[in-house]
């Protein structure tokens, strides 16, 4: 007999290994242990609570879309769009995750003010406050015309509060920001009365030919026009762009024309030269009020015949054949509009082009039918606010060099930059720029002093008329937050500045909230017994003459939507293809060919999606779009036709340096077979430091590149480029 | 197109490329349904995480014969021969036999990425890093879907977490059976503004998915691969399906922006 030997131990030391292995035990602790490790105290605990829904609209942009907005408890966690929402049933990428921003890690929660060696540091509000209301007495005591406020959503209630406040203070200016619109001054210049307000009812009409807006990618209300432009035609409206760049809406287009950098006056000049020559014109109106044998419109129709499909397309880089074929189409298709567009990062068309492409629109009889242009009602302004006493809205452009000493900022709600060039000709050498913020402001833009503003859904913010409806709307932003302290309405610091400064209100006081006069125009709303109001969660609408005023407000507060009744409309009786003024006239006469430079090869187009252009925080989550997936270019990406980039010994995503007369950038290349030759489109936005996670890279704004060019516009510089 | 599957429902999605233009809307409402996080600055494409990832793609011709696509990609819910499924050491993925969902568990997933491996469509991704979220922000979560750390992998689950509200939902009705096309609706299918992404059993002849995955229109990414993906795509065009039969080269993914 034995006792239990060496042998038996290792022998039971082995067995209990293998029996162990091929056990579930090993696996079972390593299943364990994944459990484990992905619930350490410090992870984040998901939030708990009754989940409820609530309806509101977004306040991102000013295109007014309609939100459900889903909360546990008091908090958001999701946002939906409103299905059948008469301003617009869909949303952005952005909008998504607008509930977001709110935590953004670039938040301001006290003001940032410059010292003495540059720096932005934080101080006391009321420190800041202090010292801006004594800036303000200097400018005001300096001359007039020194201080002005910008205001980048104009129209809000906080506006007629900027207005009457510089009203009061006199020699005060209010600036509106360069927002996105139809073009409309330079109709007015072609007609005989300005033209009022006016909408595009793009449902209605069967051709659009648009010169570089954005229609599938941000224009207006997103939701709206995507959701137009959905389905293939004849469903819905043919779209013909005019653009150089390869932008989303020019690649999705029926038909693209891919125009060359600035020729968009000599495109519009030569489908009219088509149009008028063909007599494709609508001859009701046009051929009522136009024979062109009098002496303005013989002056107009020499400049159609310049412009032979043979020079427009030499101009435009298009086939006469291709001229010829879009006349036709835009002329015998009818209703037909031809859409002026904007781009966020490469500015406005020249005037010059804008005044030839609403040439079209009288050519063809689209302004004030269905189907084309229309006018629509303003939105009401709250009782007792008429135009006595506030200083009326004007542009940056009429501001004389070096004017202004203190300029203030609105950039609560975001909107597209201001070229830096024209901030920098309207400051005086000393001049300060003060802006009212939610987030830290990026090193592009000159700031002496940051106030705290309210982050989206933290306080209840109007959300107003799209530029291009066909009928006013108005609706409210709710908050869904309580607001930090220590954070600054606008309303709150007029009342401020004017209490510090003793500027007295013409209209007794100065509002403590701004909800009191939102509630006054909803009255005013309620008052034109006109309009029908839509509830999101019953998607239906109902006579707005059925509410009371205060039961009309209560709907708005809970989400609602009001929208006017169509405005009637009629055609104008007198135009000038020409327009009235004379600058204007002249630089019409003037459109040739652009030329370039041996020093400088290439044409620079800056561009930027409308809501990535913003200076300002964008939700951490549009990453997915940008540094996670690449879907959107960011600032500094510089799109080059490969072709173009072999001749010049450039490598696709390598380091580069663009020039041009203005200035240098560190750009990354980044190759597009679709992009024309000789051209680099230059993103402009989001800088990378938008997103809160990591330093802005540059001081320098990607738009100093481009300098502002007589007429207004910035769309093409020569440039050329290298590899770093 | 596949035979039905041996479960009750076979939920997939149809998604019309002719109708997509690539605004994204898509991708950050799924982001935001399924808490997924930002990884830091210096992650690249391929260190990204987006459960659905839209690409864009062109028929490689130029001005004025150029025409581009965007094609959102996700987690194509293979039916047959799960590639990933077949390498789980861990069960943490598995095909559901009643729905045909392809399930990602990240409490069971030990970070082997074999799976990511395995899978033909690059639409599995990798936490890389702890996720960090700005201070505050887990107020802001979805309270359906749990967050996940370092060192799992993550994937579309058709909003496994709506799925489960339409269920319960239907139970306090009373009901088995779930309304799909009205209560059951993925993030991505509710924010496209284009309607060009449609979802919904493809077992039901009645469906509009089912419909739509049945023209002449649709075709399947890598088909010939044997997956039985259930997502269809859809397009007018025959060099669109081209695209669907091989994974674009380096050139074609480098060279398309904007």
């Amino acid at each position: 007999m034995g006792g239990f030997s060496r042998r038996n131990f290792l022998a039971l030391l082995g067995g209990g290994v293998v029996g162990t292995v091929a056990s579930p035990l090993p696996w079972k602790l390593l299943d364990d242990a994944a459990i484990w490790t992905q619930n350490w105290a410090w992870l984040p605990r998901l939030p708990r609570g009754p989940l409820s829904q609530k309806l509101s609209h977004c306040s991102l942009c000013p295109g007014s879309c309609g939100l459900r907005v889903r909360c546990v408890g008091k908090h958001p966690y999701g946002v939906a769009p409103v299905p059948g929402h008469p301003v617009s049933g869909a949303l952005c990428a952005a909008g998504f995750t607008m509930h977001h921003l709110r935590y953004h890690p670039s938040r301001l929660r006290s003001a940032l003010l410059r010292d003495g060696a540059g720096d932005l540091q934080t101080v006391a509000n009321d420190e800041a406050v202090a010292k801006l209301a004594g800036w303000l007495a200097d400018a005001a005591g300096s001359g007039e015309e020194a201080f002005a406020i910008l205001d980048n959503r104009p129209g809000r209630v906080e506006s007629l509060l900027y207005q009457a406040f510089l009203g009061a203070m006199g020699g005060g200016v209010y600036l509106t920001g360069p927002a996105e619109d139809l073009g409309a001054p330079a109709l007015s210049n072609t007609l005989d009365r300005p033209s009022g307000p006016l909408g595009v009812d793009l449902s209605g009409a069967r051709t659009v030919l648009s010169f570089g807006a954005a229609l599938l990618d941000g224009w207006s209300s997103p939701g709206r026009t995507l959701g137009l432009f959905a389905d293939a035609p004849p469903a819905r409206p043919e779209l013909i762009q005019a653009e150089t760049r390869p932008s989303r809406t020019a690649l999705k287009a029926d038909h693209w024309l891919r125009i060359k950098p600035g020729s968009e006056a000599a495109l519009a000049l030569g489908l009219a030269h088509v149009i008028v020559k063909e007599k494709l014109y609508d001859r009701d109106t046009t051929g009522a009020a136009h024979d062109f044998s009098g002496h303005e419109d013989g002056e107009y129709r020499t400049l159609l015949r310049r412009f032979s499909p043979a020079l427009a397309g030499s101009v435009t880089g298009l086939s006469p054949d291709e001229i010829r074929k879009t006349a036709r189409r835009f002329a015998q298709n009818t209703p037909s509009v031809a859409i002026i567009g904007a781009d966020a990062g490469g500015g406005p068309l020249d005037p010059a082009a804008q005044l030839a492409i609403w040439g079209l629109n009288l050519l063809v009889g689209s302004v004030g039918r269905t189907g084309g242009f229309v006018p629509r009602r303003p939105l009401p302004r709250p009782a007792g606010w008429s135009n006595t006493h506030i200083a009326p809205a004007r542009k940056v452009s009429d501001i004389p060099d070096g004017s202004i000493r203190l300029l203030l900022v609105d950039d609560t709600l975001p909107g597209p930059p201001l070229h830096p060039g024209a901030l920098d000709r309207m400051l005086a050498r000393d001049g300060r720029v003060v802006r009212l913020s939610p987030y830290e402001i990026s090193p592009t833009l000159p700031t002496h002093m940051v106030l705290p503003a309210p982050a989206p859904m933290e306080t209840l913010v109007e959300v107003l008329t799209p530029f291009d409806a066909p009928v006013a709307s108005y609706g409210l932003a709710a908050p869904f937050y309580e607001r930090p302290a220590g954070t600054l309405s606008p309303s709150e610091l007029i009342r401020d500045l004017a209490e510090r400064g003793g500027i007295a209100s013409p209209r007794g006081s100065w509002p403590s909230k701004a909800a009191h006069l939102m509630l006054a125009r909803a009255h005013a709303i309620h008052a034109t017994g006109r309009g029908h109001i839509f509830r999101g969660d019953r998607g239906e609408s109902t006579l707005a003459a059925a509410f009371t005023g205060e039961a009309l407000w209560e709907r708005l507060r809970n989400g609602a939507c009001w929208t006017d009744d169509r405005a009637p409309a009629s055609r104008p009786a007198q135009f000038h293809f020409l327009g009235t003024d004379a600058e204007g006239k002249s630089r019409l006469l003037a459109t040739g060919e652009a030329a370039g430079t041996s020093d400088y090869p290439l044409t620079l187009m800056p561009f930027a999606w409308s809501r990535g252009a913003a200076p300002g925080a964008l939700p951490q989550l549009m990453s997915k779009l940008y540094r996670e997936s690449e879907l959107r270019p960011a600032a500094g990406d510089a799109l080059i036709n490969p072709a173009t980039a072999r001749e010049l010994g450039l490598r696709n995503r390598a380091a580069a340096t663009l020039e041009t007369p203005s200035g240098s950038r560190r750009v990354r290349i980044r190759f597009d077979g679709a992009v024309a030759p000789d051209v680099v489109h230059l993103c402009a936005g989001p800088e990378n430091g938008s997103l809160g996670d990591e330093p802005y890279d540059s001081e320098e704004s990607t738009l100093a590149l481009s300098p502002i060019q007589t007429g207004g516009s910035w769309r093409a510089t020569p440039a050329r480029i290298r590899e770093a | 197109m596949s035979a039905p599957s041996a479960g009750k429902f076979r939920y997939g999605m149809a998604i019309d490329v002719d109708r997509c233009t690539g605004c994204g809307a898509c991708m950050i409402a799924c982001a935001v349904e399924n808490n997924t996080s930002v990884p830091p600055p210096s992650a690249g494409v391929g260190k990204g995480l987006t459960w659905l990832r839209v690409y864009r793609a062109d028929n490689g011709r130029s001005y004025p014969d150029c025409r581009t696509v965007f094609f959102p990609v996700l987690c194509q819910h293979c039916g047959h021969h799960t590639p990933c499924v077949s390498v789980c050491p861990q069960n943490a993925t598995d095909v559901d036999p009643q729905t045909g969902v392809v399930s990602q568990i990240p409490a069971r997933c030990l970070g082997c990425r074999y799976c990511m491996a395995a899978c033909p469509y690059h639409s599995r991704y990798f936490n890389w890093w702890d996720p960090a979220w700005p201070e505050g922000m887990e107020k802001a979560f979805n309270p359906h879907v749990s967050p996940r750390m370092r060192g799992v992998v993550e994937k579309c689950n058709f909003c496994h977490g709506r799925w489960q509200a339409a269920r319960d939902k239907a139970a306090a009705e009373g009901r088995r059976e779930l309304h799909v096309e009205e209560e059951y609706i993925p993030a991505c299918v509710e924010a496209c503004p284009t309607r060009a992404l449609h979802f919904g059993d493809l077992n039901d002849a009645k469906s509009e998915v089912a419909r739509l995955a049945h023209s002449r229109r649709a075709f399947r990414l890598l088909e010939s691969l044997g997956t039985d993906p259930k997502i269809y795509y859809l397009s007018d065009h025959a060099w669109v399906h081209k695209l669907g039969e091989r994974p674009p080269s380096a050139a074609e993914r480098d060279g398309r922006h904007g």
